[in-house]
């Protein structure tokens, strides 16, 4: 934080209501306390009911201190999330909602900020890799992203023991005598049962370690590295998804963070970062985010594009 | 209905997950009630439990927070669908006996853990959703008609 600034409070903070095609998003964009970077953070939540507060408020708590730093920020729920307007059947890690943050930067850019830092969790990750594009980008941190390319969001690489074991829980069972859930739990029964055969074809290797990683995550992340544009990587060490990131980082993954050199950092707290489980994990990485965001600012002087 | 219950739960909610992840596995409850009254709050699974709201809810329950006075009452529980719990059961029957107007459903749903966050619902899971909604806003216009509709 910015030494003679406070952090920011609701006097500060305004509910947004902006566009996206038919959909109205909810939004709330913080103004900072110090003097203004004219840089806008925008923070993005992961699957679920949580939207823009995140667990335990801990998107309340960074835009807040953020805008001690200088920094304006905005985040949102996505469609079909908190006060938004629309639908989500599920969130698919393939299927990220682009087109929300897109509408997410326009809305700042009218408010005349061109400088952009994403911050994205999990699924809001994802969706911070979906839009490398975007106009100003200074910089992104991605909090436990998923690297796994999963048919419909789910992890489908467990052994036979792991299905079977699932497979007899108490909850499944339910679902298969639910007349109304029965479908779909047959769905992901024979998308399971398709994943066991590929993987007992393939019998391991850089080639099977290569196929499970989302080649469109290392796709974003080289283009981002390509445009210059700085990475902050923050994971849990006890995270599946940080044991993913690692295995990953075997294949091209690896190459594009040597490639990137200093443009990008990882971050490893102790713990599960990824379940938001652990208050004292959170305030690690509000920490992070708020000593990274402001050393990238100072080192991109000019936009990027 | 209890606020002991409540607190039981919550506490539980906490050394579950600690057993789980092999931390502290061994505390019980009650020394998660001193830790909250000596720092001042409990991390649950992500969310802080201040010491005033353990203090303030402690030993309230429902049915002396309703009191005496009639008044209409709708009670939804969410979960297999059937008959209501005999806990709840009595909770209306005494209410009934108190002259209170008591309405009551059953919605078949799993009710959402708030540590949890609740698992995202399927499309049939949100039109059970919507039937909550639904039912509380009718009871509310039941209840509450606008003028000329008395």
């Amino acid at each position: 934080m910015n030494g003679s600034a406070r952090a920011a409070t609701t006097s500060e903070e305004s509910p947004v209501f902006f566009s996206n095609g038919t959909d109205t998003l909810f939004g709330v964009f913080t103004l900072p306390t110090g003097p203004a970077l004219g840089t806008a953070a925008i923070l993005l939540w992961g699957s679920g009911h949580l939207g823009s507060t995140g667990r335990n408020r801990i998107w309340v708590r960074l835009s807040r201190r953020l805008a001690a730093c200088g920094f304006h920020s905005f985040r949102f729920d996505f469609h079909g999330v908190g006060d938004s307007t629309g639908a989500v059947e599920r969130f698919r890690l393939d299927r990220p909602f682009v087109e929300d943050l897109e509408a997410a930067v326009r809305w700042v850019h009218s408010q005349g900020i061109e400088r952009l830092m994403l911050v994205g969790w999990c699924f809001g990750a994802r969706t911070v890799l979906g839009a490398p594009h975007l106009k100003g980008l200074q910089g992104v941190v991605l909090v436990s992203v998923p690297v796994r390319e999963a048919p419909g969001g789910r992890r489908l690489d467990l052994s036979l023991w792991e299905v079977v074991r699932r497979g007899l829980h108490p909850q499944v069972i339910q679902g298969f005598l639910d007349p109304e859930r029965r479908g779909l739990y047959l769905k992901f029964a024979r998308r399971y049962w398709r994943a066991i055969k590929i993987r007992l074809s393939r019998r391991g290797g850089e080639a099977d370690v290569v196929a499970r990683m989302s080649q469109t995550v290392v796709d974003r992340i080289a283009d981002l590295v390509e445009r210059g544009v700085p990475i902050l990587f923050i994971y849990g060490t006890a995270d599946v998804e940080y044991a993913d990131f690692l295995e990953a980082r075997s294949g091209r993954l690896g190459t594009v963070l040597e490639r990137a050199g200093a443009l990008a950092e990882i971050v490893t707290l102790p713990g599960r970062v990824h379940e938001v489980g652990q208050i004292d994990l959170q305030d690690a990485v509000i920490e992070a985010v708020e000593n990274w965001l402001p050393r990238q600012n100072r080192r991109n002087a000019t936009p990027v594009s | 209905m209890d606020s002991v219950r409540y607190f039981r739960d919550v506490f539980r909610g906490r050394l579950i997950h600690d057993l789980k992840e092999g931390t502290d596995g061994h505390r019980s409850g009650q020394a998660l009630v001193e830790e909250l009254l000596e720092v001042g709050s409990l991390d649950i699974l992500g969310y802080s439990i201040p010491r005033g709201l353990y203090e303030s809810g402690i030993g309230h329950d429902l049915a002396t927070q309703i009191g005496e006075l009639p008044r209409p009452i709708l009670l939804i529980e969410m979960g297999r669908p059937g008959t209501l719990r005999r806990e709840y059961s009595a909770l209306v029957d005494g209410w009934i006996r108190g002259g209170f107007p008591v309405e009551t459903h059953v919605i078949a749903r799993r009710e959402a853990w708030w540590f949890g966050g609740g698992a995202w619902e399927v499309e049939e899971e949100t039109a059970r959703r919507a039937s909550l909604v639904e039912l509380t806003a009718q009871w509310l216009m039941r209840c509450f008609p606008q003028e000329g509709e008395r």
